[in-house]
């Protein structure tokens, strides 16, 4: 019978079932290969690209456009296949009809999903191959491309597969089109969904949650999902990373759905055709799957709308909705009878008993995650995203190539994240779990957000985002700058040469911007270089004086196909901006020396807004006070406080309380100071008593605002 | 031979067939009787090797049927409500069976419709129920298979077509080693081409006999005695099915062969008396309501 299966006689058998599926994936191959080749190219010939640019973009199209088109296509007529093949297990006279003849259930499921292949692979292989002879008649044709083309039909054929055993998997454990669909839907979705609601509780209950990237929530999502999963792969192939471990990996996740729809159609029970579910262990499995988080997922909406401060009451009671509505109408889908809806109480009882057992392992931290941090001998790496911390320096994500030319990547890392290694010592370590363990900050208080990634073994990821007070962050920046590598990474625009500079401008005293004139850039650059080899890590945590903006143009770049302009060489602008401090002395020297200014305070304020935040017991909220200041005397001892926000990283100490600035020049009022955004904040060592006592009434709520809230 | 030992399928808390064991012979027809519900279908669905049996087993040739193509391949399965692919003719069908029973007989399936005087060509969606039933007995027949299971093959075939269809049964019972299993409720149908019959009822089977002994265990007894006493001395000495009075006429339906119960009877000395052989319907009344299936209080 083998032999019969795999025998042309019966492919024509099932042509004749279904003479429309092998059409429509023809069709759609033609669109998805020959014909998007010839629009594309079409479009390019009017654009004037160099020929070495067309074969750039020729080999990206096989890379990335043919990648998506043939894999949205490889997909549906997966689908396809797959439901019209098995179909029938849902229809009693077509059980009856194709269980009657003389094969085993392997032998059905080896012919239909033969069938299937071939169906999918003829109408492939002849659209790409059409699509190979078109390219080699505008003189794209190389050894690499027909590489690239088997490449992209294997990997296009795992992805068929995949969604293939998936539709079958989900028809042969369904036994009606009801829940057929939602279980499709169920099967491409759930586990993501499941991640989204575990990050939402995390963020909600976790002062130290990091939105996951990787981890076990990241896996769920990206690895548990048949459409995610394909998703990566794209990516991973997109990327140039379509080695053996992509293929292995798609491979794997294929064979897992190919055996798992396989024992699922051998062991189906036929008789419970038109049930919900065949498999009678697979309905409770279900219910508890969908009612415990979407009682989750209920109860955490509540939670965080708005509802006036009885957010708690509102979690129950929509986590009670939530597993009272999924558990009917799931019950009533089960028995096709709304009667059914509050059938199995005891099952609804173990569902609330498990939602309650997540918010209370959320609630309490059962699992110690806000104080987690991997032993020191088994991180491997430590990495930080300095967004936050750095105020408002913003520093680039470019380095340099091995053959000279610049291209958009994480130089520590050399990938395009913007998390950042520094090199870990014990002191880095000890700060880090002073942070978690010891001295936390809560949610809500006043720091600054600083995103860790502990790398250990086998690849594992472990992130967090600490909310750090200034003194915590001025520690962890010294240790930082003893990083020599993230120094030269910070500071690379110092080595680009000058072939390639735009300007150079500083933002300092005057708070308007100051060009550094042409002829003084050289030496100012030299400078900078000598103040950055002596600087010690304490200089880098310095209230800065200035800040530096730095402009490349026109840099050599890797051709990138996105990137491209026609008939032009690709090039790349490199600019970010860096602190300057105080401690940069022979900088700071040269600057006073020739002119620029420096900030050294705030002055000829006519007058100050005080924002002062006090907590409002009724919702838990914080309420603003604003509270102007027009006294001279006041405003003096504000001047001396006050740094604008521009030039507030995360390790200058300060109140929490920010002041918008207005200030007097040549008699008219200007309003606020234009380039620090007219906000500042009091620092903690020079605020005056004033502020700190009204601080104090405006917390008994003997003073409120004087001036009108927008 | 098919062997059917011991075999139970319920369908969630109804069983469906409930421990049924009986063995249908080759070169006879099997008529496969039952009350609505009694698991005939069931039976053969189970016996076609598409469902398996809870409990028990069903061997064609001595070997088990599910999941095993060879012994399926001796078995051609013709269901009550046949599903056909919309787009397919009676061509192409044969041509899809014939690719799967290696002893599909192509002549015989021309030689069959022209007999039957069907369009080979005609798509079968634009058939009538009962051309259906005739499409799939010739497709049965030329599948060559040594049993063919039928669930009320006989229902929408016009009298003239049931006498063929019988006619080729029996046919092919004369030439090859064929043995036709027909479920019906039709027991007319039933009565002039069933060799052996098993009686379903509530997924049990009552009986399964060869339909000439059922016929000549179970007779009708209509007598008259002068005495009463004589009546109830009647009823202890038979095994009674069924007893009924209309006016001084006593009509029992009891087991046994018509001399054991005439000699009974004429022990009695009764003033009038006579022994009727039973029909195929009359026998499943009978036994149907000994096993407690009978609408009561109906009227």
């Amino acid at each position: 019978m083998r032999s019969k299966i795999f025998s042309s006689k019966n492919i024509m058998t099932a042509f004749k079932s279904k003479p429309w599926l092998p059409l429509f994936i023809a069709v759609g191959f033609v669109l998805a290969f020959p014909v998007a080749e010839l629009v594309v190219l079409g479009q390019w010939q009017h654009l004037h690209y160099t020929a070495g640019q067309m074969e750039v973009l020729y080999e990206n199209l096989w890379r990335d456009g043919f990648v998506l088109t043939g894999m949205v296509m490889a997909m549906a007529a997966a689908f396809i296949n797959g439901a019209s093949s098995f179909w029938y297990l849902y229809s009693k006279r077509k059980v009856d009809f194709y269980h009657s003849l003389p094969l085993t259930r392997k032998q059905i499921f080896l012919q239909q999903a033969f069938a299937g292949v071939i169906f999918y692979v003829v109408p492939y292989v002849i659209m790409e191959f059409f699509a190979v002879c078109i390219g080699a008649s505008r003189g794209f044709f190389s050894l690499g491309l027909m590489g690239m083309a088997v490449k992209l039909m294997i990997f296009h054929l795992l992805d068929y597969f995949l969604i293939y055993f998936c539709t079958v998997l989900v028809l042969s454990m369904t036994g009606n089109i009801l829940m057929g669909i939602l279980c499709f839907f169920g099967i491409m979705f759930y586990f993501p969904a499941l991640s989204w609601i575990l990050n939402g509780y995390g963020e909600t209950f976790y002062s130290n949650y990091y939105y996951l990237q990787d981890g076990i929530l990241g896996a769920l999502c990206n690895y548990f999902s048949p459409l995610f999963v394909q998703d990566r792969f794209l990516e991973m192939y997109r990327d140039g990373e379509a080695g053996v471990f992509l293929f292995l990996g798609l491979l794997l996740v294929g064979v897992v759905f190919a055996v798992a729809a396989f024992l699922a159609f051998e062991k189906r029970p036929l008789e419970k055709t038109g049930h919900a579910l065949v498999y009678s262990w697979s309905e409770p499995v279900v219910r508890f799957m969908v009612v415990i988080p979407a009682g989750l997922g209920i109860g955490l909406f509540a939670y965080v709308a708005p509802t006036g401060g009885h957010g708690v009451v509102w979690a129950v009671a929509g986590a009670v909705f939530g597993i009272v509505m999924i558990h009917g109408i799931l019950e009533s889908f089960y028995h096709f009878d709304f009667r059914c809806f509050f059938c199995r109480k005891i099952h609804l009882i173990v569902s609330f008993v498990a939602v309650a057992a997540v918010v209370f392992i959320f609630k309490t931290d059962l699992t110690g995650y806000e104080t987690y941090i991997p032993d020191y001998e088994k991180i491997e790496s430590i990495a930080f995203e300095f967004y936050d911390v750095n105020g408002s320096e913003a520093i680039p994500y470019i380095c340099k190539t091995e053959d000279g030319k610049y291209e958009e990547k994480n130089a520590k890392e050399n990938d395009p994240g913007t998390f950042i290694i520094i090199e870990k010592t014990p002191e880095m370590y000890e700060i880090l779990t002073k942070i978690a363990r010891e001295e936390p900050l809560k949610k809500g208080e006043d720091g600054c957000y600083l995103p860790v990634r502990f790398e250990t073994g086998f690849g594992r990821k472990i992130y967090r985002q600490y909310t750090i007070d200034s003194s915590q962050c001025r520690a962890l920046m010294e240790e930082v700058h003893k990083d020599s590598d993230y120094i030269a990474w910070k500071y690379g625009f110092l080595d680009v040469g000058e072939n390639y500079k735009s300007s150079f401008t500083l933002t300092g005293g005057s708070a308007e911007v100051e060009i550094i004139k042409e002829n003084e850039e050289a030496e100012f650059l030299e400078n900078l270089r000598k103040d950055l080899k002596d600087a010690d890590s304490k200089t880098f945590t310095e209230l800065p004086c200035s800040q530096l903006y730095y402009d490349y143009g026109m840099l050599p770049s890797t051709e990138k196909p996105d990137q491209l302009i026609a008939g032009k060489e690709s090039k790349i602008s490199y600019n970010g901006s860096v602190y300057l401090y105080p401690g940069f002395k022979r900088t700071v020297a040269f600057l006073k020396e020739k002119g620029y200014s420096l900030f050294e305070g705030i002055a000829d304020l006519e007058y100050a807004d005080v924002y002062y935040t006090k907590e409002n017991k009724e919702d838990g909220m914080q309420d603003m006070v604003i509270v102007r200041y027009e006294e001279k005397q006041q405003l003096k001892e504000l001047e001396q406080a006050i740094v604008p926000q521009f030039f507030m990283p995360g390790w200058v100490e300060r109140e929490n309380i920010q002041v918008e600035m207005t200030y007097m020049a040549d008699g008219l009022s200007y309003g606020n100071y234009p380039v620090y955004g007219g906000m500042g904040y009091v620092l903690k060592e020079k605020v005056p008593d004033f502020i700190l006592e009204d601080s104090a009434k405006v917390q008994e709520g003997l003073l409120e605002s004087n001036i009108p809230l927008e | 031979m098919i062997e059917i030992k011991e075999c139970r399928k319920s369908f969630g808390k109804v069983c469906a067939v409930d421990k049924v064991s009986l063995n249908i012979y080759n070169r006879e027809v099997f008529g496969l009787v039952g009350s609505n519900g009694a698991g005939k279908s069931t039976l053969l669905r189970i016996a076609a090797g598409i469902l398996k049996p809870d409990a028990g087993e069903v061997l064609v040739d001595k070997e088990p049927v599910y999941e095993n193509d060879k012994k399926k391949a001796a078995i051609f399965y013709i269901p009550d409500d046949c599903y056909v692919p919309l787009n397919y003719t009676p061509e192409d069908l044969m041509n899809f069976y014939s690719n799967y029973y290696p002893g599909f007989h192509k002549e015989k399936y021309h030689r069959l419709m022209k007999q039957f005087q069907m369009d080979g060509k005609r798509r079968i969606s634009t058939f009538s129920k009962g051309m259906k039933k005739q499409l799939m007995v010739i497709l049965g027949i030329s599948a060559n298979t040594r049993y063919l299971l039928g669930d009320e093959t006989f229902d929408g075939l016009d009298p003239v077509m049931r006498q063929a269809v019988k006619s080729i049964f029996a046919s092919e019972i004369m030439n090859r080693d064929f043995a036709p299993v027909i479920a019906s409720h039709n027991l007319r149908e039933l009565e002039d081409i069933c060799d052996h019959v098993g009686l379903l009822h509530k997924g049990g089977i009552l009986l399964s006999k060869e339909l000439e002994e059922m016929k000549s265990h179970i007779h009708k007894i209509q007598c008259v005695f002068s005495d009463k006493s004589k009546e109830y001395e009647l009823m202890r000495d038979l095994e009674v099915l069924k007893v009924s009075h209309q006016g001084s006429l006593l009509m029992v339906t009891a087991r046994g062969t018509k001399e054991e119960i005439l000699h009974i009877v004429e022990e009695k000395r009764p003033l009038f008396h006579e022994v009727i052989p039973l029909s195929l319907e009359e026998i499943f009344i009978s036994e149907t309501e000994v096993a407690g299936y009978e609408i009561q209080n109906l009227f």
